[in-house]
């Protein structure tokens, strides 16, 4: 099994008292939460060098077995990482130095068949981690499981007047997204991406009063800006909205109408390296004559704001790019009309 | 009082007075004269154990565990209260530490940097100085305001930061393992 095909698994542990029922649904999980919550117990116990009597079970994987990550002297831990195979490797915060390195950031992201449970709330920039695969210990009726850190603002819902609309992109996404919103949504972008993107949000409310903001992250990735997001929305949470299936702008942009039969010929994957792979997979289907999306640089081809070949005097034969069908006389509506994010469009006032 | 830098120390060329590990700085050093009430009562708080002997602590779910088996948070509240003039690496320290830890601070001089943003109950008169801005804050939300404001981007280096309390030159060294050292040297 590839975990790219990313299937959950569950990792029983037991010593003494000390039980572990977790159940792994992101190759990456970062568990961060209160002291004294068996975090590193749980790394002691998978750790083979540790002489006990640990009874640990897998479910879901054939072949699979935990390990604690362990810096040796025979071999790196970038190598170690590299050659391991089906594995549940649990790293703590002791190790912090060297998942930071570029090169073990880079094993972990090409390593297609190992889960990794990452301890620590320290920065974990480089690893790309779903907001939604940050968790925490808890211990109910005497086992421990892991529970999802965040509990969410509330979604989009059709009835909000939303003011403003804060997006982590800068460039083609900004772009896209102000002429989606014309005048109706004031859009903005963080200063400087994932990092700033909670401070910009404050700042924005306080700033300009706003009531309702749209949030618009990286979702595959902002789960190193989890513990200052949730503190923005305890502090905020009445006046912020998320999209929850918004994982990123080249998804968002992926599942539109222009892309759709494109995307289904490509798996969706799910796991490392998400955001990497639709910037990838969105500038692959997106090639033509036209011009092609690529995360930075240049400007956003005219198919994606503009009505296209049917609304102009050009010839459709040739593009290979855009809607050749769209109906509505809006680029906007032929692109997300009947999509998951059909949403945008009332947000907007385009419906 | 409670000093906190809102950034993260670059380890590799931070003195051995920055306690970028707890588990490491507190096992090699911590002694057991430490293991006092405080001790006690960090230890039954933050971990739910009981201290029975200076190096013996019972655990619900670990059962008699040697001291050093505590969690970091637990170690580094300890070690706040035993050893002055050196610097902790705050991510260490769970949302559950810091009430603790505001406490402590009301009597000895803690230093810190910090990276997460924790999520606690400001106990009363508990107070922080912001060292990036040199604010003093005494609520949750004055916290939050500076650590989001006042905060310093990517790494920082340990001697780029203008610590309040003179650094323990002596903190962590050995007189014995030094003097081998210059011996070979």
């Amino acid at each position: 099994m590839r975990c790219n095909e990313l299937d959950s698994i569950r990792l029983i542990v037991q010593y003494g008292n000390a039980k572990y029922d977790l159940d792994i649904s992101h190759k990456i999980t970062r568990v961060i939460g209160n002291s004294g919550t068996g975090k590193t117990s749980l790394y002691n116990l998978v750790n083979p060098n540790i002489d006990k009597t640990v009874k640990m079970k897998i479910i879901g994987a054939k072949g699979y077995r935990a390990e604690a990550l362990l810096k040796t002297a025979t071999q790196s831990v970038a190598e170690y990482i590299t050659k391991a195979k089906n594995l549940i490797i649990v790293c703590d915060e002791n190790l912090k130095n060297e998942i930071q390195k570029h090169e073990v950031e880079e094993a972990i992201q090409h390593n297609n068949s190992c889960y990794f449970i990452i301890i620590g709330r320290h920065d974990c920039a480089g690893l790309n981690v779903d907001i939604d695969a940050v968790c925490k210990l808890e211990c109910v009726n005497g086992i421990n499981r892991l529970v999802k850190y965040l509990n969410e603002p509330v979604g989009v819902n059709r009835k909000i007047r939303f003011t403003h609309c804060m997006i982590e992109d800068t460039g083609k996404a900004k772009e896209w997204t102000s002429k989606l919103m014309g005048n109706t949504v004031k859009v903005e972008s963080a200063l400087s991406g994932k990092e700033t993107f909670c401070s910009s949000v404050r700042a924005l409310i306080k700033r300009e009063r706003a009531s309702a903001v749209l949030m618009l992250f990286d979702r595959v990735s902002f789960g190193r800006c989890v513990t200052e997001y949730k503190s923005l929305i305890n502090e905020y949470g009445h006046y912020l909205f998320v999209m929850n299936n918004y994982k990123s702008w080249e998804y968002l942009m992926l599942k539109t109408n222009m892309f759709k039969s494109k995307f289904i010929e490509y798996s969706i994957q799910t796991g490392l390296f998400e955001e990497k792979y639709y910037e990838q997979l969105l500038q692959k289907v997106s090639s033509s004559r036209l011009g092609t999306i690529k995360h930075d640089g240049g400007k956003l081809p005219l198919c994606y704001t503009e009505p296209c070949c049917p609304y102009t005097s050009n010839t459709d034969r040739e593009c290979t790019f855009g809607i050749a069908t769209g109906t509505e006389k809006d680029k906007f509506v032929d692109l997300l009309r009947g999509t998951e994010f059909e949403d945008l469009l009332k947000i907007s006032g385009r419906l | 009082m409670l000093y906190v830098y809102f950034g993260s120390i670059d380890e590799d060329t931070a003195p051995l007075q920055y306690v970028a590990h707890i588990d490491a700085w507190f096992d090699g050093y911590y002694e057991e004269s430490w293991m006092d009430d405080w001790a006690k009562r960090v230890i039954s708080e933050v971990d739910k154990s009981k201290l029975l002997y200076p190096n013996v602590v019972e655990s619900p779910w670990l059962g008699t565990i040697p001291t050093v088996r505590i969690s970091g948070g637990a170690k580094q509240l300890i070690m706040a209260k035993n050893m002055c003039g050196i610097v902790f690496n705050g991510n260490n320290f769970g949302d559950n530490c810091f009430p603790l830890l505001l406490e402590l601070a009301k009597e000895v001089d803690i230093m810190m940097d910090l990276y997460y943003f924790p999520e606690f109950i400001w106990p009363d008169g508990g107070k922080a100085t912001i060292i990036n801005s040199g604010r003093v804050v005494s609520s949750l939300k004055e916290f939050n305001d500076s650590h989001f404001n006042d905060r310093v981007y990517g790494i920082s280096s340990f001697n780029d930061v203008n610590w309040p309390i003179k650094i323990n030159e002596e903190a962590f060294k050995s007189d014995w393992f030094d003097s081998i050292e210059d011996e070979v040297q």
